[in-house]
């Protein structure tokens, strides 16, 4: 894996709902799931920004913040951007602040969802503002840097620029390969490289749908006890 | 038989929980039956969570005494379909799954975004008591009003780096920390985001209640007041309300544009505010304007507003921007090379928020590897943040607002013509292009139609001469910084 990139693995996906910090997998050298550890639980620093691209394992970090939380016995909940932005308007939103107020960790994924609505902007701010008040964890991630976000309210720009950012990576196509490969490996799956570039270039390219893939492909060998080849991967998944 | 089963319930339970209560998280509620399974829809995951975490229990309890029986209870986000056999939840939740667990029954990598989904009503937040009615603020609704002063001690006029963008504000908050009610009454700090607003309303305040520990002071966001005056109107307790506010020694309100539309707020905030001042209280405001700029405000507030003083907080130049690093750094107990500080400092400009956050970023990088911050290490750290300010400010931008600005063309700024209405808005661009980006004087020079560096250099020099002596040429320059760094 390139050196210089905070680039990972997410583990797990679609085999267990547990998304930790140690099924993430990231070069020794930036080690991103044990900086955020350090970050968050060592250091507390009081607001975390998680920045990267779509399919870069930002969800999984923030997953497996809150349940370190959880096991740390803190009161934290987790707030899913797009659901709350599919399930309610900003101004419904804006009527369960309280309720979100009374945690003192809270993890806000994909504050994105939040912008170009000036009642879920303003949400977003308030809650900036009270966790920064009373001394409480506020981790979120976003697919840009706030400045990039589209979010009308400049003071909560200011405010979400303040923190300590910590960027993620995507993987590069040559390192998601590397990391499918590793991963097949450690579920004991022997995929040769004519399978991988197989895979590679007929599934969508995101880590998360490779492996469901790999999902796939490990319940149908268990299945029909064979090795997993080039007509075995047309045939469970129907190309 | 079943739905009464349900009624029952919910009249219990409406009478064992206050009203906020059972209408936040139990009325919403949707029930279906079939068979030994009673499946009870969430409007949402926070509903969901809630009545998870602390009624369903009682839920249980309670169908099993009006009905006789042990019912299975399913919570799902959704809508029960009447009459018209099992509903299907938008989510299916069992009874064991924590939040964030129960969602992850998609995928767990980050979703792409679903422009058509997001598609909702950008409409200004309305203050409506329907708001409150509607999903009322269950926790404290009938809480009584009181705060903590709400002070962050650690800003103190001693943690205030002083500049000259902020000198003004200084010393006339300094004068209302010794003469609190007497004199700029109110003071109103105005000013860009992240410039020192709060910190300043806050070391006034811890100022004062170190040298009077009794004064009654209280800090608190605009949203805050209305977020009070709409619980206190819920609990037709107005009065108690009113007299809490108009009780205290000094009143801080940060943020207060966000009154702006708030018709009912205003109002009382305009009472409070003159009950204050007549009785020698000190208020204080901060806002992102200037009081007679800010839109949806009663004019009668806005014209009380400037009766004190009204002092305004620039972005800091960059000796202040380093002397603040210095200070952050010092106060984490970061060892902070001047240089790099400089470096961080040339290249985030737009507020000291920003600053900070890079600083933060450094330090925390610099901690984990154990490294000296050295420019190039605190350059490796911000190389993303920095290419957002690299992408929003090159020459071409720098030409463009500024030609805009002036109602020249780019043309004319890369032209030989030296007419003064064509050469000093060239003269600022050249500046701008200095201060802003990374590009040496003969490349700055070969951008504005292949002058020489000698060229590039005068026009930089005349451009601080001018910002020293000139009101208007220091008033754009400003403009083009907060346009092209914001």
């Amino acid at each position: 894996m390139s050196a210089d990139k905070s680039s990972q693995l997410l583990l797990g996906l679609g085999f267990k709902k547990e998304l930790s910090f140690s099924n993430f997998v990231s070069p020794a050298e930036l080690n991103i799931p044990h900086r955020l550890n350090h970050l968050i639980f060592d250091q507390a620093v009081p607001f975390l920004y998680l920045v990267g691209a779509k399919d870069s394992g930002k969800t999984h970090l923030c997953s497996a913040a809150y349940s370190v939380a959880k096991e740390k016995g803190m009161n934290a909940y987790f707030v899913c951007g797009q659901d709350v932005r599919q399930t309610m308007s900003g101004e419904e939103f804006l009527g369960y602040l309280e309720f979100l107020k009374e945690f003192n960790f809270l993890v806000v994924d994909g504050i994105e969802w939040f912008s170009g609505d000036s009642d879920f902007e303003f949400a977003l701010f308030s809650l900036f503002n009270h966790f920064r008040d009373a001394g409480n964890t506020l981790v979120v991630s976003a697919c840009d840097v706030p400045g990039h976000l589209s979010f009308s309210l400049k003071d909560l720009v200011s405010r979400l620029s303040s923190g300590m950012t910590q960027k993620i990576e995507v993987l590069s196509d040559v390192e998601k390969k590397a990391a499918i490969s590793q991963y097949a490996e450690q579920r004991g799956i022997s995929l040769s490289d004519d399978v991988l570039s197989y895979i590679y270039a007929r599934s969508s390219r995101s880590l998360g749908a490779l492996l469901e893939v790999l999902d796939k492909l490990d319940h149908a060998q268990l299945l029909e006890k064979r090795s997993i080849t080039v007509p075995f991967v047309k045939k469970v998944l129907g190309w | 038989m079943s739905e009464s089963i349900w009624e029952n319930c919910l009249a219990r339970l409406e009478e064992e929980e206050s009203a906020d209560q059972f209408g936040m998280w139990l009325k919403p509620l949707q029930f279906d039956m079939q068979g030994d399974v009673i499946s009870l829809f969430a409007p949402n995951r926070f509903v969901l969570d809630f009545v998870k975490n602390k009624y369903v229990k009682r839920i249980k309890d309670l169908i099993q005494e009006l009905s006789g029986a042990n019912y299975d209870i399913r919570l799902s986000i959704g809508q029960a379909t009447k009459n018209k056999g099992p509903a299907k939840p938008l989510v299916e939740v069992s009874k064991v799954t924590a939040p964030f667990e129960a969602r992850n029954s998609s995928s767990n990598a980050d979703r792409e975004q679903n422009s058509g989904a997001s598609a909702s009503s950008s409409a200004p937040k309305q203050e409506s008591l329907a708001l409150a009615t509607k999903k009322p603020n269950q926790f404290s609704g009938a809480d009584d009003i009181s705060h903590k002063s709400n002070l962050n001690p650690k800003f103190t006029f001693e943690t205030f780096v002083e500049g000259k963008a902020n000198h003004m504000a200084r010393a006339a908050a300094m004068r209302v920390a010794d003469e609190p009610g007497s004199s700029y009454n109110p003071l109103f700090l105005y000013g860009d985001v992240g410039l020192g607003k709060t910190h300043l309303m806050h070391a006034v305040g811890n100022e004062i209640k170190a040298r009077n520990p009794n004064a009654k002071i209280v800090y608190l966001h605009s949203e805050r007041f209305v977020g009070d005056m709409i619980k206190a109107l819920q609990a037709n307790d107005i009065a108690r309300f009113k007299k809490y506010y108009r009780s205290l020694d000094v009143l801080l309100i940060d943020d207060i544009q966000f009154f702006a539309k708030k018709e009912r707020s205003q109002e009382e905030f305009f009472h409070t505010f003159n009950a204050l001042l007549d009785g020698d209280k000190q208020v204080i405001l901060t806002s992102d304007r200037y009081p007679k700029e800010i839109e949806n405000m009663e004019e009668r507030l806005t014209s009380r507003f400037g009766w004190g003083l009204s002092t305004k907080l620039e972005s800091p130049e960059l000796e202040t921007r380093v002397a603040i690093l210095m200070r952050k750094a010092e106060q984490e107990r970061v060892v902070l090379r001047e240089d790099a500080a400089f470096f961080i400092a040339r290249r985030v400009r737009s507020n000291v928020r920003e600053l900070e956050g890079a600083l933060r970023l450094v330090a925390a990088n610099a901690s984990f590897t154990r490294q000296d911050i050295t420019p190039t290490f605190a350059q490796e750290c911000l190389k993303d943040l920095l290419s957002v300010h690299d992408r929003q400010v090159s020459i071409d931008n720098i030409q463009r607002t500024v030609a805009e600005y002036y109602k020249i063309k780019v043309a004319d700024l890369l032209s030989p013509r030296r007419t003064r209405s064509i050469a000093r808005p060239r003269q600022v661009a050249m500046a701008l292009a200095k201060e802003l980006t990374e590009h040496s004087l003969p490349e700055i020079g070969d951008a504005f139609g292949g002058r020489d560096h000698t060229t590039v250099l005068h026009a930089c020099r005349k451009i601080t001469e001018l910002n020293e002596t000139d009101a208007s040429i220091r008033e754009d320059f400003s403009n083009f910084m907060k346009k092209l760094t914001m």
